[in-house]
Order: C-alpha cells, then structure tokens, then sequence
C-alpha cells in the first residue's frame, strides 16, 4: 500500500466517523465560528469549516487531502506538534496546548494555538478534531514584557552609576552591583530594608521623603546633593536623582534612584570656587588700584596742566611787559631771546591745554545730540579760517549724526589743523572730507595732501607726545591725535589711517550709531 | 568830586597777579588808588582801621593763605560797618560751589579771572566803567 493510499484512507476512515457521529457535520461545523480542522492520524486534512478556510486564505478545495504542514511556518513547529499532540496522547485537557506559528496562504502567518481532541471509535484513535486560537497579540505582549524585564536588568546590571529602586515606602526593592560595591552592602543585605540605612541621619531620610522626589511623574527631575553613609561608617556625597516608577494604569509605585559619589567632585568644586572668589578679590583689588591709579594721574595730569597755566602765563606778560617798555632799549639778540621766551612758554601753555582737553575726555559724560554735519563743518572751517588756508572738499550729503557736539569738534578740528600744519613747504593744502552711512556706524573720512607718515609709524602717532617731527619744522604738542582717537572711541567707534609718503594722508575714522541710540 | 577818588582794594595773594593789575591799572588809567591785601585777614586789618580810607569797591581773590575770600567776604557782610563795600569776587575757580557760597555771602558779582592781560586790562577797565556810572548822581 502506498502510503498516498494509506492517506486516503485514514482520511476516509475519519471521514466515516464524523458522518457516523454527526450526520449534519458540514453544516454544523461551518456554523462554528471558530476555525475548525479535523486531521487524520496521519494528520492530512479531512475536514476545513469555512472560519478556517478564511482564515487560512485557502479554497476548501486546496486544503483537503493534504499534509496539515501546509498550515506551519516552520518545519520544526509541525514536527513538535506531532510529537506533543499526536503520538502521546493527552493527559489533561489544556496540558499540551503551546503556540506555533501558522502561515496563510497569502505566506503571512500568525502565532496559534490549537486543542486538539481525539476523535475515537472502537477505542481507536482515527483521527483529530481542533479549533484554532489565534493569540499573536497576547503572545508578543509576554514576550516583549519578558523581553523588557531582563533587558531592565541587563541594563540596571550594567548602568555606569550606583541604581536603586524603592516602593513608595523607599523600601529598597532592587540594587545594581556598583551599589552594593559602593556602600559596601551585599544585595541581600539591602534588598527589603529601608533606605534610612544609606543615609546619615534621621533627618536626612525625612528629607528625602518629604521634598525630595516630585512624583509628578511629567515633571523633570532635578538632581540634588546629599550625604550618604557606607556600611562601613564612612560618608560621601553623592548626586542623587530620583524619578518616580509608574504602573501601566499611571499609579506611581515606587522610584528609581542614581546615585553618582561626587565626593571628590564637591571638594574640587569648592576649591574652585574658593580659588574664584580668591581670584576675584584680587581682581577687584587690583581693578580698584588701577581705576585709583588712573584718578591719581588724571588728577595729576589736571592739576598739572592747571597749576602751570597761570605761571605760564606771568612769564609771558613779563616778557611782554619787557619787550613794551624796554624793547626799544634792548640790543636786537635779547629782543630776540624774549621772542623766544614767549614762544616756548605759550608752547608749554598748549601742551598743557592740550593734555588738560585729553583727561577731560576720560571723565567727560556723553552729551548726545542732532548734529546737522553741513552746518556743523561749515561753522568749523569758519572758526579755524581754513577757507583762506586750504582748498576743501566736501562730500557729505545732508545726514545728521547724533554725537557728543564738543567731542565732535575737537575730532575734526584736530584732523583739520593737522591736515593744513602736516604740508610740504609751499603746498596749499587740500582737504577732502566724506560722509558715508553704514547700518551701524557713521564713516568719515578726512584726506589731506600733507607730507604723509611712514607705515613703521602709522602705530604711534595715536599715542600721546607721539611727535614725529622737529617743533622747528612742524608745530604740535604730540597730544591731538590721541585726542582724537580717544574722542572717538569714547563715542564707540574707530580711526585708522592710510597714508603715501609725500602724497597725503586719509584718517577713516567711525562714530557708533548704537552707542548713540542706547544712551 | 572827593568820592571819585576812592581806593580800590585788590585782595590777591599773587604777587603777579599784583604787578599785573597795577600795570592794567596803569594802562587804563584808572585814578582810583589801589590798594592791595595779601589775604583775608590783611583786607580785614585794613578796613577796621578808621583811619585808613575806605574803598569803594573790593576786589576779592578766594584762594588764599590765612583767610580764604569767601570767609573773608562773610567777615565784611557781617559787618554793619562794612556791609555796604560792594564785592567782587576776581578768581580763577570755576567751581560751582565757590560762586555759589560766594553769591550767597553776598558777594556783588563774581568774575573768572582773565587768562591774558589783555582780557585783564578790559575787565579792569569794564568794571572801573561800571563802578563809574554806579556813581553817577
């Protein structure tokens, strides 16, 4: 006998007994809502109720007379089944019932479970009647939660940080070993005791109870400080951050604790800060020193340039009054040499006019206003007859700037002084001026076809009694560009210079449109 | 007309600022004599003295040795026998509380001392002026 023949008739004979048991069974079962397969003991298929054949996707056609593998992802899973269900039968109505894997017809499967019952006649088994479960969805939700759970241990095993959870009592539930290592208590030891056993004091439990954890669960948990107690007696401070553990309906049960020895941490901190309080004392001292120097010598430098103007100028009345009622007496070298007494003196007196007008500039506060720069630079060459002197451009527009009008004054009338003083013997001087408005400045530019600076001293002639020149060829107390510049950066903004040796220099010079809105 | 030929009294530690105005004096060709006080107390010396004439108009430095101007000032106002000299304050402080304190005490005006002699001899020459038709019947 083939054992294709040996198939069709064990399902024949299973066949015969479900018409002898239960005559209307096509109907009856088709009724079943569940999916119901009747399999011979060769477990070839007898009998699909229409559940089944939606179920699985097939034809009843398809299904019929063939191996119930057909119905298995795997192999392994009709193998096991057969084994489990087939050759030993069962002892308990639900004892063998585990899950497979089913596959449909489409080739998409489900996890499962069937109950097979055993179908008797004469004391023989002649086959199985079984309804399918599907129970993917339970199936994945265990093993994901089994999944998770030791994933939570493997992860709570291997945290980098000292971890603990508690019931709602701070009862100790679960330690990791950098906890144990780092109290110096064994799991056993902890596992069931109250937290108060890591903790220095009473209090400190009371604290950690009372303020300690929000159990919002929503909320971000903020780490804190606290001092811990080892088994051993010692303590440390450890950064603590406590979160609330949630059931799955939202109920908080318990909390999840890090604890992080800081100890060192903290001590490294407070010898910073102690470090930075020390740093900024002494910065402070030193700021103070420094601003109390400054006073000092901008006092010094006013008192100075105050105290010699009046004998400066005594000394020149006396050279005067000599030179009115003697002068006609005196040989032409002592006219002379009083000549040269008033020059020197009244060099001196704009020296000290000059550093007098510098230090004022550093104590100065900023009197912002409209300046209409056309009028402003007209009234200016006029006051300085710089009409006569020189050959001016101007290039300016119509803007108004708003700026410290003396502060102003003293910029341009310095560039422009130097623009006709700093020439070549015989030049008239030319002078450009330009205006150009930038979103956050104001640019002027102030060119002249003086004798120019050499680019190794572009640097210094900001400086103060930065002279380049002999007083004999060129007048000037060294003192008006840095004027300027301190002018200028007073006003929030900066000068730079470009100049050809014998062609002429242009200072660019800016006036800060921000510092003018903020104040 | 006697009156017109009443002293000046310059109280000015300066012994420039002294040469100065006596050369302005001078110059403008003030009749007036010109008196000098190096100080608060010397002013005040003088002008208690019967016998010494007294002037029509002070000129009052403030910084100074020994008695400062404005107390100096407040000595004379205080001084029913004195009150009525008027003051002027001729000094270099720009400061706001000096003119102030000066004003205060009673000075008659107060004037920031001319940086050249030129502007001296004006000033001179502006207040003798005033005081002139100050006089005037």
């Amino acid at each position: 006998m083939s054992s294709q023949t040996a198939n069709l008739n064990a399902i024949a004979a299973v066949v015969r007994y479900l018409e002898t048991h239960t005559p209307q069974y096509t109907v009856a079962y088709n009724v079943i809502p569940e999916p119901l397969i009747v399999v011979s003991t060769s477990r070839h298929i007898a009998f699909v109720n229409n559940t089944f054949c939606d179920y699985f996707g097939y034809a009843r056609a398809d299904l019929i007379g063939q191996s119930a593998r057909m119905l298995y992802r795997d192999a392994a899973d009709f193998t096991r089944t057969d084994t489990h269900y087939f050759n030993q039968p069962a002892q308990a109505p639900n004892h063998n019932l585990f899950t497979v894997t089913y596959q449909r017809a489409d080739g998409s499967y489900f996890l499962g479970q069937s109950l097979p019952n055993e179908l008797r006649q004469d004391g023989n088994v002649v086959g199985y009647l079984g309804v399918l479960r599907n129970v993917g969805e339970r199936v994945t939700a265990e093993r994901n939660l089994e999944l998770a759970s030791s994933q939570l241990h493997a992860i709570f095993d291997s945290l980098p940080s000292a971890m603990l959870m508690t019931d709602l009592e701070r009862n100790i539930l679960m330690v990791n070993p950098l906890l144990t290592r780092l109290f110096g208590y064994s799991e056993a030891d902890l596992v069931g005791q109250s937290m108060r056993l890591l903790l220095v004091d009473d209090q400190a439990f009371r604290k950690l109870t009372a303020e300690r954890i929000n159990t919002q669960v929503t909320k971000t948990q903020l780490p804190y400080r606290q001092r811990y107690l080892k088994q051993n007696g010692d303590t440390f401070v450890g950064e603590t951050l406590f979160a609330p553990v949630q059931a799955r309906n939202g109920k908080v049960i318990g909390y999840g604790g890090l604890i992080t020895d800081i100890t060192n941490q903290a001590s490294r901190e407070a010898e910073l800060a102690e470090l930075n309080a020390r740093l900024e004392q002494s910065v402070s001292e030193r700021t103070a020193e420094v601003e109390a120097t400054n006073a000092e010598l901008r006092d010094f430098a006013y008192s100075v340039s105050h105290d010699l103007g009046s004998p400066l100028r005594a000394i020149r009345n006396y050279a005067t009054f000599i030179m009115q009622d003697y002068g006609a007496a005196l040989p032409e070298e002592a006219r002379s040499f009083l000549t040269h007494i008033d020059e020197n003196a009244a060099f001196i007196d704009r020296i000290t006019q000059d550093l007098l007008q510098y230090t004022r500039i550093g104590q100065k506060v900023l009197t912002l206003e409209q300046v209409a720069m056309k009028p402003f630079l007209a009234q200016l060459i006029r006051r300085l007859g710089l009409a006569q002197k020189a050959t001016l451009t101007l290039d300016i527009g119509e803007h108004s700037i708003m700026a410290d009008y003396a502060l102003l004054e003293q910029i341009f009338s310095n560039l422009l002084e130097n623009a006709v003083t700093y020439v070549a013997p015989n030049t008239i001087p030319k002078i450009s001026i330009t205006a150009t408005e930038r979103p956050d400045a104001w640019w002027f530019s102030v060119a002249d076809n003086g004798i120019g600076i050499e680019a190794q001293h572009l640097q210094r002639i900001f400086g103060v009694f930065e002279r380049l020149h002999l007083q004999s060829e060129y007048p000037g107390t060294g003192i008006g560009l840095a004027v300027v510049k301190r002018a200028i950066e007073y006003m929030g903004g900066t000068i730079q210079l470009q100049s050809v040796v014998g062609e002429g220099s242009t200072f660019h010079f800016s006036i800060a449109k921000q510092q003018n809105s903020v104040l | 007309m006697t009156d017109n030929t009443f002293p000046i009294m310059l109280v000015e530690d300066n012994i420039h600022d002294v040469v100065f105005m006596k050369r302005a004096w001078k110059l403008k060709n003030i009749q007036h004599p010109l008196v000098v006080a190096s100080h608060g107390e010397d002013c005040l010396e003088y002008l208690r003295k019967t016998d010494n004439a007294a002037p029509g108009l002070i000129l009052m430095d403030i910084r100074m040795p020994v008695m400062d101007g404005i107390q100096c000032l407040h000595e004379i106002k205080q001084d029913d026998t004195l009150a009525h000299i008027p003051v002027v304050m001729l000094t270099t402080s720009k400061n706001q509380e000096d003119r102030n304190r000066s004003f205060a005490e009673g000075c008659n005006t107060y004037i920031q001392k001319p940086q050249t002699f030129e502007d001296l001899t004006n000033t001179i020459e502006m207040i003798s002026a005033y005081w002139q038709l100050n006089l005037l019947p």
